[in-house]
């Protein structure tokens, strides 16, 4: 491929200007300001044209809007370029760059006759595909900035990068090494290693194996959870029964109670009924009789005191010391009144103190024998009739062992329910352990893919730059060898390319090997545009040859060694086109010197007209 | 005029579940544990609202080996306070009836009845109505409840258990268990007019049974009408049916192409806009072309849908990488070599897209090497 014409149209400073390109070697010469770069950005955008698709444009692009907008074409920005194809075609490309809708490529020669869908490339058509590139990688394969030739001197290891970045990314991006240790980078930051401590893999598997944990002691506190509540139940199911024995004992035993109150009330009713004459009367104060000794009118209360407290100890289990003592006491009765009656009888209609204390008595004895009852009856009601049929007799030992073993049993209880409470109050989700095991298994998980990912991605890596280097390796010495020995003077006749690392060795005849980036200025200049060339050979599709375009290339070279570079260029120009935009003066005249056309030519620029960017294009 | 049954149906609850499917972990997936029992509430404020007669919980109600002693006092709580509506609970699988189980470990209203046989009983519950339930008492190989079992004395007979119709079971998913299985002529032949289940996800309404399905979201993808189930039993054994939605977040599934966008805030605002103000659990679905430029990340769109939703789950199985591979793929260079190689190999789609996207970020000099 090699360009034949750039029209700017308008383009930058420039309306309807027109630049016209030889096939070899073509001088492109302009002071400052003249336009150099803005005719360099024309015939990449002009061939390239501008990517057209959704969403914002992308950094570099908005600089080259920004650059190379038209300052006063009323919103109009578009180029056109004519170029010529290995394969006989000439095509003519027209840019529409402001609404990239009016974009195409069409036969140059043969009217209606439409390339534009065979080198459509993200939403535009890319003359470049045509050499097997692409607007991006056009660049790093075609276009050689003075930056890059100026590094060379001062950079050692510029040529062989440089080398590195166009066999990685056709020069457009980093180096594979360069990407080898981004990628090395992220994946120790990212992941690390399963030692390093603070690293995500390490942290991550930590977080694992602590969730896990976590997990284990929830599921063990809800089991021993769900075996306590169970213990409980039993607790409670035991103090129940123990309760329910010993209620039994207790309505029993109150049955019993019951059932002697009874009997007291009876007996006594019945002592009561046998003693119906009861004790002497009282003497009556101021009746006129004699009066009654002290120790008589207390006898009868003596007497009656002493047979109810008799009684009350023969209810009281004293049986025998009871009735002697109500025995005692009725006896005494028995003769006072006797003797008594002798002496006073009684008014006939007048109850005595000592009867009234009688029947008082009796009525305490039923009513505590009817509250008794009462009590056993309430009693009874609580606890099954057939447990409290079957007990017999309940002695104040067993009521007591029962009670005892109903508390001890509550007891426990209690203290299964507090234990319980405990555990309840401190137990941990499970659901929430889950949860938080699963998501740390997904974190680890994530890692995990991610080392698998740069690890994959090395290894691939790793392997194209091998498999690439290996290849460029003998295309870039084969150039190398083709010119070395010319553009050298025949200083140097052999090299060789480490197809590892590129890098560049010469020597003469069978002398040192001499490591390229390390030699004088003016011969490493020259191997690497040697080098581009090589690589811009290598990088198009097989029956193209790539136009290279030199932006200033030979800016710092001495006198001799642009001589030299120069003829290197126009040696490079008999096979493919070449484009030097220059500034120097020397190099303007070595160009009307040397060049011939129609082969080669000189472009000079006009010096830039005060408030006007166009600029004429002479040839 | 025959006498009428007014019951509310519910099932698989699955109260104290875990929600890691739902991306979901610490207070997000209290939160959705939170949302089950307010489902639950809801289904109790549903059940007063209709003055049911009967609650039914076809089991599954909550999961025995998570549930807590907090989730115990809710439950009774929540029962007790329905009184005097009845409540009939059917253990499942989940919640399977034992001595440890929180069925027999809680001291329930009057109000409740807990089944606790591996066959089935009777309850009457009035207006000629009988109701069979049964219980699970193991997680795992319960037999047909209704084989060999025959409804005995007069009346209309339904029966209240956790179990697995045979021919629905295929399109309840593969990871479903036929737990007590039967066949759907098994219910007419054991004399019974209409069973209520429980087990399967997804609703179904049979003329003789009825799973309401799991009333609050469990899963992504859960398709049909569910909730609690409205059943009107008259004394025909004719039965009306209708359904109530009482989830309190629904799960969300979402999808976001991402085709066009030129920056990391064009996809935000494109899934914002996606998002439109729902609630509940999401599970984002990225597809479409992702611009290389485009610095994504799964992180960053977590933590933008988690600022609406419970629990976010993102796959991006369906992503395209925005690069040109055929055409990269053309270059004689590194970037081409390594593009044909990854290509050419045999890794699975999204392990390709992701080695890609690192490998070419590297060699473009960009630092964000994880894609999604």
């Amino acid at each position: 491929m090699r360009f034949e014409s750039v029209r700017a149209h308008p383009f930058g400073p420039f309306h309807d200007e027109t630049i016209s390109l030889a096939p070899g070697l073509n001088v492109v010469f302009g002071p400052n300001e003249a336009g150099k770069s803005t005719w360099h950005a024309a015939l990449y955008a002009g061939l390239c044209g501008m990517r057209r698709g959704k969403g914002a444009a992308s950094a570099e692009a908005r600089r080259f809007r920004d650059r190379h907008r038209p300052w006063d074409a009323g919103g109009a920005w578009a180029v056109s370029a004519v170029v010529a194809l290995e394969d006989g075609r000439r095509v003519e490309l027209h840019q529409n760059l402001a609404s990239k809708v009016d974009c195409n490529a069409s036969d140059a020669d043969l009217a209606g006759r439409d390339y534009t869908n065979e080198i459509l490339y993200e939403g535009a058509p890319d003359g470049s595909r045509w050499l097997g590139l692409n607007r991006g990688s056009f660049l790093g394969a075609a276009c050689v900035r003075q930056a890059q030739v100026l590094r060379l001197p001062d950079d050692a290891d510029a040529l062989q990068e440089d080398l590195q970045r166009a066999a990685a990314t056709a020069g457009a991006d980093q180096t594979a090494a360069r990407a080898l240790d981004l990628l090395a980078d992220y994946r120790r930051e990212h992941v690390g290693s399963a030692q390093a401590p603070t690293k995500p893999l390490r942290t991550s598997r930590e977080r694992v194996s602590t969730s896990r944990s976590v997990l284990e002691r929830a599921q063990r506190a809800q089991a021993e959870y769900l075996e306590r509540r169970l213990e409980l139940e039993q607790f409670e199911r035991q103090a129940e029964a123990r309760e329910q024995d010993a209620a039994v004992l207790r309505a029993a035993s109150a049955g019993q109670d019951a059932s002697h109150a009874e009997a007291r009330a009876a007996r006594a009713a019945e002592l009561s009924a046998r003693l119906r004459d009861g004790p002497p009367r009282a003497t009556v104060a101021g009746s006129g009789r004699r009066p009654t000794p002290p120790y008589r009118a207390a006898a009868p209360y003596l007497a009656a005191a002493g047979t109810a407290a008799g009684i009350a100890l023969a209810l009281a289990d004293f049986l025998v010391p009871g009735l002697v003592a109500a025995g005692l006491g009725l006896a005494f009765l028995a003769w006072w009144r006797l003797t008594t009656r002798r002496a006073e009888p009684p008014a006939p209609d007048a109850p005595t103190g000592t009867a009234a204390e009688e029947q008082r008595l009796l009525a305490d004895f039923r009513a505590e024998a009817v509250r008794l009852r009462e009590e056993a009856a309430s009693l009874a009601e609580q606890v099954a009739p057939a447990a409290l049929a079957a007990v017999r007799e309940v002695s104040p030992e067993r009521l007591a062992a029962a009670e005892r073993r109903a508390r001890t049993a509550r007891d426990a209880c209690h203290r299964a329910r507090g234990q319980l409470e405990q555990i309840a109050a401190d137990l941990p989700s499970v659901a929430d352990a889950e949860d938080d095991l699963t998501a740390a298994r997904q974190e680890l998980g994530r890692i995990e893919r991610l080392d698998r990912t740069l690890a994959t991605a090395i290894e691939f890596l790793e392997r194209a730059e091998e498999r690439v280097h290996r290849d460029f390796a003998p295309v870039l010495r084969a150039t190398l060898l083709e010119w070395l020995p010319r553009v050298t003077g025949g200083r140097y006749t052999d090299c060789k390319v480490d197809p590892e690392s590129l890098q560049v060795d010469v020597r003469t005849g069978y002398g040192p090997w001499r490591r390229a980036g390390l030699l004088s200025h003016g011969t490493a200049e020259q191997i690497y545009l040697l080098l581009r060339l090589a690589l811009a050979r290598h990088l198009v599709a097989p029956g193209e040859v790539c136009p290279l375009i030199l932006d200033d290339v030979v800016a710092a070279c001495d006198v001799e060694r642009k001589q030299v570079v120069l003829e290197t260029l126009q040696a490079v120009g008999a096979t493919s086109q070449v484009i030097l935009f220059t500034h120097e003066e020397d190099v303007r005249a070595w160009a009307r010197k040397r060049l011939e056309a129609p082969r080669d030519a000189l472009s000079e620029l006009p010096r830039p007209r005060r408030n006007q960017g166009g600029i004429r294009a002479v040839q | 005029m025959p006498a009428r049954v007014t019951i509310v149906h519910f099932a698989d609850l699955h109260l104290d579940s875990g929600f890691a499917w739902a991306g979901a972990g610490g207070a997000s997936a209290r939160r959705r544990r939170q949302s089950l029992r307010d489902a639950l509430g809801h289904i109790a404020g549903l059940a007063r609202d209709v003055d049911a007669d009967a609650l039914f919980c076809g089991g599954d109600l909550y999961e025995h080996d998570r549930v807590t002693p907090d989730t115990a006092r809710f439950l009774r709580g929540t029962f007790a306070e329905l009184a005097p509506c009845s409540v009939y609970l059917a253990p499942g699988n989940h919640d399977w009836y034992g001595p440890d189980s929180l069925y027999a470990l809680t001291d329930w209203s009057r109000n409740v009845h807990v089944f606790r046989e591996p066959r089935l009983q009777p309850v009457r519950l009035g207006n000629g109505l009988t109701l069979w339930g049964a219980a699970h008492c193991a997680p795992a190989s319960t037999r047909n409840f209704f084989e060999g079992f025959a409804a005995q004395g007069p009346g209309t007979h339904v029966a209240l258990c956790h179990a697995a119709e045979r021919s629905s079971l295929a399109e309840q998913g593969g990871a479903k268990q036929p737990h007590a299985p039967f066949d759907a002529d098994d219910i007419e032949r054991a004399g019974l007019a209409h069973a209520f289940l429980g087990h399967y996800h997804r609703p179904r309404d049979a003329a003789r049974y009825t799973y309401p399905g799991n009333p609050d979201p469990l899963a992504f993808g859960e398709d049909g009408e569910r909730g609690a189930v409205v059943a009107t039993i008259l004394g025909d054994g004719s039965i009306t049916r209708e359904r109530r939605a009482v989830a309190t977040a629904p799960a969300h599934d979402l999808s976001l192409d991402v085709t066009g966008c030129a920056s990391q805030q064009d996809v935000r605002d494109r899934l914002l806009r996606a998002a439109g103000g729902r609630r509940g659990v999401v599970r984002l679905t990225m597809q479409g072309e992702l611009h290389p430029d485009v610095d994504l990340r799964e992180d960053d769109l977590r933590r933008l849908l988690l600022e609406s939703f419970d629990a976010v789950q993102i796959r991006s199985g369906a992503l395209q990488a925005g690069y040109d591979l055929e055409e990269i793929g053309r270059e004689q260079t590194v970037r081409g070599q390594f593009v044909r190689d990854v290509l050419e190999a045999d890794l699975p789609e999204d392990e390709t897209r992701r080695v890609l996207a690192a490998g070419l970020r590297a060699l473009a000099g960009r630092t964000d090497l994880e894609a999604l």
